[in-house]
């Protein structure tokens, strides 16, 4: 299995944030939907390093979007999970599982 | 899917400055930047839609802080990036040593609070008056410089003279009396009031409260009282408008009550409009406002062109004085108030430095530590200013934490002074607070702090060969090491804060042996009271029915009137005794008098020795007696009999007093024990303070005071009912304050220098462990170590405390001008000092000296 492809708990987030939101989304709801999924408060300078280290890993690509029709408009970091990511999503989730296979009861699962 | 933005938020401002928290996060998130800021920028503008303003953009800037700290070092390609790489590295330095950074930024808290606290005690002294634009009011002197600048009266005519002035927008004079206040529903009271020109509330810009302002005429006879007094008197009540009263033996009309916190100019109580033609005789303090771009100097030459010497200099034709324009409340320092303050904040200057070098040596020694990982950044391609900019930054940190700290502890103790001590603020718009120019100064202090503390570390890192370093040699050991800077910080650290200790300790022993004055005299068995006579009646016979009226009251045992109390620090000029010669008059010697009723030795316990006392046929127009102490008798009149001799003071108007008895010198602590006692009835004086001793209880003699005097009568003003131990209390209640901060102030710095040694001692030791490894192997005795720890400890602390006490020793002229009394050159003192100092810095040594004694020669020679 390749180095890479073992997950740090925020790339976790990252990562299953993007799958709930679905292709094409940016900072802004991902930083969000960790916020108000998991409760925990997010610099949008960690979602950014966490993007670029998972796109290094191939397990996510990006786009700009369009910049704002306006005078000084930003344009948006879209992104999507590849099929890549996806897996490797999967596969921690796996790992997750067996590890906590029969502790469901000291889980509260 | 994400929900649709505004259409600007994406363009919108980020918290301010947007483009330093553009260049900080572009820095680190390269080619993501935009975006990233244009998240950002969308995320703060909905948050001020939903939170508001104020949550969203602390909510903001904690956004640009954690993004940076989240910054990739290969993403940015900036000249920012290396400043924030360095801080990112200073805070994980800091954090990685919590106790060291709490234990520099709590010391730093330390040295920036007593600047803070004693700088906004100058800035409260030095405050303009409370009005619009206060700064731009100014008072006008006329001084005679070939009279040691004594200053001239000026009067209405004058005033006219300068009308006109273009430097000046208003002008107008005031004179501040005392009077008697009187009305058919109120006790006669002492209040001190403001007769004014008609120019001086609209040049203020200032109106009443309640009612109207007088017509500017004077000739209504209308007075305007103030806020306290109103409440007072008349109980708050609207109805006070209106009312009779009698001022100063004149009949007014209350017109209006003034604001709370108005007492222009000194702390008045009420105010009157003089008519014009009375304001021409009037003997006033200018006043005036300058006009909008004026300057003082250009007022004053101004004014100075039209000055032409007062009335009575123009009389004898000797027309002169120098016209000043100054700020009103500049230069103001009731009982050396200002100098105290100005001593004070020097005191915390020295604080400060003491605190910067302690941590200038903590992060010196921590320098020393890190060094190999300093070396091995170096190696790695850091250069040797990013490697000193990064001890700078941490300086920075911990100036800015310790900033923090100091304006927190300040704010407390200011706000502790400001409740406890603003009866004792000579002028009414002393206010103390962290404003005005304390906040500024405290910001530039935290930058020099920044600088004192961190420029040697860097700049010590930034010379040192890290390879060599690296390579372990004995030469870069001695390159990296804290070398002789660490002893010369704790040395001087030493000397400043002994010297402060000294300081605060002779001021502090000042207050102490004032303090003393309350165990010589029954002070709480006496109470006190000022009187102000009839305004233009007999003071002498009513000074005689009062005390016999006073004496009759039940439960008084004894009562008596004098000009001041037993522990009165007022000086009654220079005395002449007759037979002795004076080659110059500034050679004969200031003197402490007073002048009493018989009564007042009985009520205080005082002792004859010799001859009598004061005695009811010592009359006006009978011979003038004197009582002396008998430490007056031994200082001034001579081994021989004093009985007989005959002395003289300006307050008797030139006339001989012959001295007719000697009393018992009583230890009052502070002040002089050579004292003159008069005849009050030989002094003139409208306002005797009146002295009842009954039981235990002074304060059940009120009563009877008030009754015994209405009966002779109702006119007469009584002020400041209170015990002599009341009187006490307050006069020692400011020095009290300022010696305890001072005190303070002094123990920190000793504090703050012990544990410079400490650190540095623990750093020797250390260094030196295989040497104390070889010495315990070969036999040396564990003890025989710690004496050389303790001596080491010694070599710093024996030099300090010999600079500093002579520091303070030579210095203490100066302190002795503004303590209460004692000896500035105390030996107890200084020994007390010593002895505690000494004791401080041996203490410091005891940890160090005793791992010193538990060396392992095995363990550490293993080690090697």
């Amino acid at each position: 299995m390749a180095r890479d492809d073992y997950l740090g708990e925020f790339e976790h987030l990252v990562l299953l944030a993007i799958l709930q939101l679905g292709e094409g989304t940016y900072g802004v709801p991902i930083r969000d939907e960790i916020e108000g999924r998991a409760g925990r408060p997010v610099s949008f300078g960690a979602v950014y390093s966490t993007l670029r280290r998972l796109e290094s890993k191939g397990l996510v690509e990006s786009w700009a979007g369009e910049a704002e029709p306006v005078p000084g408009g930003r344009a948006r970091k879209l992104v999507r999970l590849t099929p890549e990511g996806l897996a490797a999503l999967q596969r921690s989730r796996a790992r997750l599982d067996r590890m906590a296979d029969g502790l469901g009861d000291v889980l509260g699962t | 899917m994400p929900e649709p933005a505004h259409p600007t938020d994406r363009s919108g401002a980020l918290p301010a400055p947007t483009r330093l928290a553009e260049a900080i996060l572009r820095g680190l998130h390269g080619d993501d930047a935009d975006a990233l800021v244009g998240d950002l920028a969308e995320a703060y503008q909905r948050r001020r839609r939903e939170h508001g303003a104020v949550r969203a953009w602390g909510w903001g800037w904690w956004q640009v802080v954690a993004s940076a700290a989240h910054g990739s070092p290969s993403a940015g390609r900036s000249d920012t990036v290396r400043p924030v790489l360095g801080a990112r590295m200073a805070l994980r330095a800091l954090r990685r040593d919590p106790a060291t950074s709490m234990l520099a930024a709590g010391i730093l808290a330390l040295g920036f609070s007593a600047p803070t606290i004693f700088a906004s005690l100058l800035w409260g002294a030095a405050r303009p008056l409370p009005v619009a634009e206060g700064e731009r009011v100014v008072r006008v002197d006329v001084v005679q410089p070939e009279r040691d600048g004594r200053a001239l009266s000026v009067t209405g005519r004058d005033l006219e003279a300068w009308a006109g002035a273009s430097a000046l927008s208003g002008l107008g004079g005031f004179a501040v009396r005392g009077g008697t206040l009187q009305h058919a529903r109120v006790a006669a009271t002492r209040v001190s009031y403001a007769a004014l020109t008609g120019e001086v509330l609209p040049l203020l810009g200032v109106g009443p409260a309640l009612g109207r302002l007088p017509d500017g005429s004077g000739a209504d006879d209308a007075v305007l009282i103030g806020h306290e007094t109103w409440q007072e008197l008349f109980d708050g009540s609207p109805d006070v408008l209106g009312a009779e009263v009698t001022l100063g033996a004149r009949a007014r009309t209350v017109v209006g009550v003034m604001p709370e916190g108005f007492a222009f100019p000194y702390g008045e109580q009420a105010w009157l409009v003089l008519a014009p033609g009375d304001a021409d005789t009037t003997a006033m303090e200018p006043i005036a406002r300058l006009a909008h771009g004026a300057s003082n100097d250009a007022a004053a030459a101004q004014l100075q062109a039209r000055w032409s010497g007062s009335d009575a200099m123009r009389e004898a034709d000797d027309v002169g004085g120098v016209v000043l324009v100054r700020g009103f409340t500049a230069g103001r320092g009731e009982g050396g108030e200002a100098v105290a303050f100005l001593g004070l904040v020097l005191v915390g200057v020295c604080l400060l430095v003491i605190a910067c070098a302690n941590v200038a040596n903590l992060l010196l020694v921590r320098a020393t530590q890190r060094v190999r990982s300093l070396g091995i950044q170096a190696a790695l391609g850091a250069g040797a200013p990013q490697l000193g900019l990064q001890l700078l930054l941490e300086a920075l940190v911990l100036a800015m934490a310790g900033g923090l700290g100091g304006l927190g502890l300040a704010h407390l103790a200011v706000g502790w002074v400001q409740e406890h001590g603003q009866a004792n603020f000579g002028y009414y718009w002393m206010r103390m607070g962290l404003d005005g120019p304390v906040l500024p100064a405290v910001a530039g202090l935290v930058l020099v702090a920044a600088l004192m503390a961190g420029a040697l570390p860097a700049l010590r890192i930034m010379r040192a060969d890290l390879r060599a370093v690296l390579s372990g040699s004995a030469e870069g050991d001695r390159q990296a090491g804290p070398g002789g800077w660490s002893r010369a910080f704790v040395t001087t650290q030493l000397t400043l804060s002994c010297a402060a200790l000294a300081a605060a300790g002779i001021a502090g022993s000042s207050v102490f042996d004032a303090g003393r004055w309350g165990s010589a005299l029954p002070a709480d068995e006496v109470l006190t009271a000022r009187l102000h006579l009839s305004d233009g009646g007999d003071a002498d016979l009513a000074i005689e029915r009062i005390e016999a009226a006073l004496s009759a009251e039940p439960g008084v045992r004894h009562a008596a009137l004098a000009v001041g109390g037993p522990g009165a620090w007022e000086p009654w000029g220079r005395l002449e005794v007759d037979g002795e010669t004076y080659d110059r008059p500034a050679d004969r010697p200031v003197t402490w008098g007073n002048a009493v009723t018989p009564g007042f030795f009985a009520v205080h316990d005082l002792g004859l020795l010799q001859g009598r006392l004061i005695e009811h046929g010592d009359r006006a127009g009978a011979t003038p007696v004197a009582v002396v102490s008998d430490a007056f008798a031994r200082r001034f009149l001579g081994e021989g009999d004093p009985l007989g001799r005959r002395l003289r003071v300006p307050r008797l108007d030139s006339a001989w007093a012959t001295v007719v008895g000697v009393f018992e010198a009583f230890d009052l602590g502070a002040g002089p024990a050579e004292r003159v006692y008069f005849s009050l009835a030989q002094v003139e004086t409208p306002a005797p303070m009146a002295f009842l001793r009954g039981g235990s209880d002074a304060e059940a003699l009120a009563p009877s005071l008030r009754s015994a005097l209405a009966a002779v009568d109702p006119s007469i003003a009584v002020n400041d009912v209170q015990t002599l131990a009341d009187v006490h209390r307050y006069m020692v209640r400011a020095p009290s304050m300022l010696a305890a901060l001072a005190v303070g102030g002094g123990l920190a710095g000793l504090l703050v220098a012990a544990v410079g040694l400490y650190g540095v001692l623990a750093v020797r030791v250390r260094q030196r462990r295989r040497e104390l490894g070889v010495r315990l192997a070969l036999g040396a005795d564990g003890r025989r170590l710690a004496r050389d720890v303790l001596w080491w400890a010694l070599a710093p602390v024996l030099p300090a405390l010999a600079v500093g006490l002579g520091g303070a020793w030579l210095a203490s002229p100066i302190l002795g001008a503004i303590l209460l009394g004692g000896d500035p050159r105390d030996p107890g003192v200084y020994a007390a000092v010593g002895v505690a100092f000494l004791s401080v810095g041996l203490l410091a040594a005891v940890v160090p000296a005793a791992r010193a004694a538990a060396t392992e020669p095995s363990r550490v020679l293993r080690a090697e």
